[in-house]
C-alpha cells in the first residue's frame, strides 16, 4: 500500500481509531493523542506493516493497542521512578485515577466508563471493540491477538459483569 | 444471539461514543522520521564493511610478516642437557640379547670417578 493510501484509510478511520485509542489508554485524553501519533508514526514509517490479511481497520486497532502497552509500561515506570513526583509536582497537578474525568461530562457516560473500569482488561477491550466500535467478536478477537473462543467468553463474561455493575450503580 | 438482547449496552456504548465524536482531535499526519533511521543504517553498513575490510588486510599482512621467522620443527633436534645422566654402565648388555654359546664380554665396573662412556 502506498503512503497516499495509507494517509487516507488512517483519516478515514480516525474517529474511531481516537475513541480505541481513549479505551486503551484508560480514557486519558493526552496519552490518547500521543499514542494515536505514535500508531500513525509505526504505520507511515513501516514499522507496523499492513499485510493485507485482514481488514485496515482491524490492523490498526493491533497497532494501536500494542503502542498504548508499550505506554502504559513507560507510565509505570516512571512512577515507580522518584523524578516522576518532581515532575508533576513542577506542573501542580496530580495524576487522574477516575476514568474519562477528563474527557467527559455526562453522568450516564461517567457510569459506563466507572462500570468498565471495574472488569478485567480483556472483557473491558471485548466490549468495547463489539459495542462501540461495531467490530464482530471474531473482529475483536483479530484486534486483541486472542482466539474466537477466548474472544467469545471474555464477551460473555464482560456483559454479564458490566450488567451487575450498572444494575448497582442504579444506571 | 439476537441483537435486541444487549440493546442496553448499545445504547449506552452510543451515547458515550456520541460524546467522544465530539471532542476528537482533528486529523493531522505526523512528520515521517523514516530518512534518518535510513541514513543510521547506511553508516552502521559502511563502518561494518570497513573493519572487515581492514581486519583482512591485517590478518593477511601479519602472517606474511611472520614466515622468515617461522621455525620448521620437523628439520630441528633437541638434546636435554641432562641426556647424560641416562647413560649407565653396562647398557650395552641391556641392550643385547644373550644367547648360548656366544661369549659374553666381561664388564669391569669402572669407578664412579671415570665412567668411559665408549662401551
Amino acid at each position: 500500500m502506498r503512503r497516499s493510501e495509507l494517509e487516507a484509510e488512517l483519516e478515514r478511520h480516525h474517529t474511531a481509531a481516537f475513541g480505541w485509542a481513549l479505551s486503551c489508554c484508560g480514557w486519558d485524553r493526552d496519552m490518547a493523542e500521543d499514542v494515536l501519533q505514535e500508531s500513525y508514526l509505526k504505520v507511515l514509517d513501516g514499522r507496523a506493516r499492513f499485510g493485507e490479511r485482514a481488514s485496515f481497520r482491524t490492523f490498526l486497532f493491533a497497532v494501536i493497542r500494542r503502542t498504548a502497552a508499550e505506554a502504559r509500561r513507560r507510565l509505570a515506570i516512571r512512577k515507580v521512578l522518584p523524578l516522576s513526583r518532581l515532575e508533576r509536582r513542577a506542573e501542580g497537578r496530580s495524576p487522574s485515577t477516575d476514568p474519562g474525568e477528563r474527557v467527559l461530562r455526562s453522568e450516564s457516560s461517567a457510569q459506563l466508563l466507572a462500570a468498565l473500569d471495574v472488569l478485567p482488561q480483556r472483557q473491558r477491550q471485548v466490549l468495547h471493540l463489539v459495542f462501540y466500535e461495531d467490530l464482530s467478536i471474531a473482529g475483536a478477537a483479530d484486534v486483541l491477538g486472542i482466539s474466537l473462543g477466548t474472544a467469545r467468553t471474555h464477551y460473555e463474561r464482560g456483559k454479564e459483569r458490566l450488567r451487575e455493575v450498572l444494575g448497582s450503580q442504579g444506571g | 444471539m439476537p441483537e435486541h438482547v444487549d440493546q442496553d449496552l448499545r445504547e449506552k456504548f452510543a451515547r458515550l461514543r456520541a460524546e467522544v465524536d465530539d471532542i476528537v482531535p482533528p486529523f493531522a499526519m505526523p512528520a515521517v522520521r523514516r530518512a534518518p533511521r535510513r541514513v543510521g543504517h547506511v553508516w552502521a553498513a559502511a563502518a561494518a564493511v570497513l573493519v572487515a575490510v581492514v581486519g583482512t588486510w591485517y590478518v593477511t599482512s601479519s602472517g606474511e610478516s611472520q614466515v622468515p621467522y617461522a621455525i620448521d620443527l620437523a628439520a630441528t633436534t633437541w638434546e636435554a642437557p641432562t641426556d647424560f645422566l641416562l647413560e649407565i654402565p653396562g647398557s650395552a648388555l641391556l641392550d643385547s640379547i644373550p644367547g648360548i654359546g656366544i661369549e659374553v664380554p666381561v664388564i669391569v665396573e669402572p669407578t664412579p670417578q671415570a665412567i668411559d662412556t665408549s662401551i
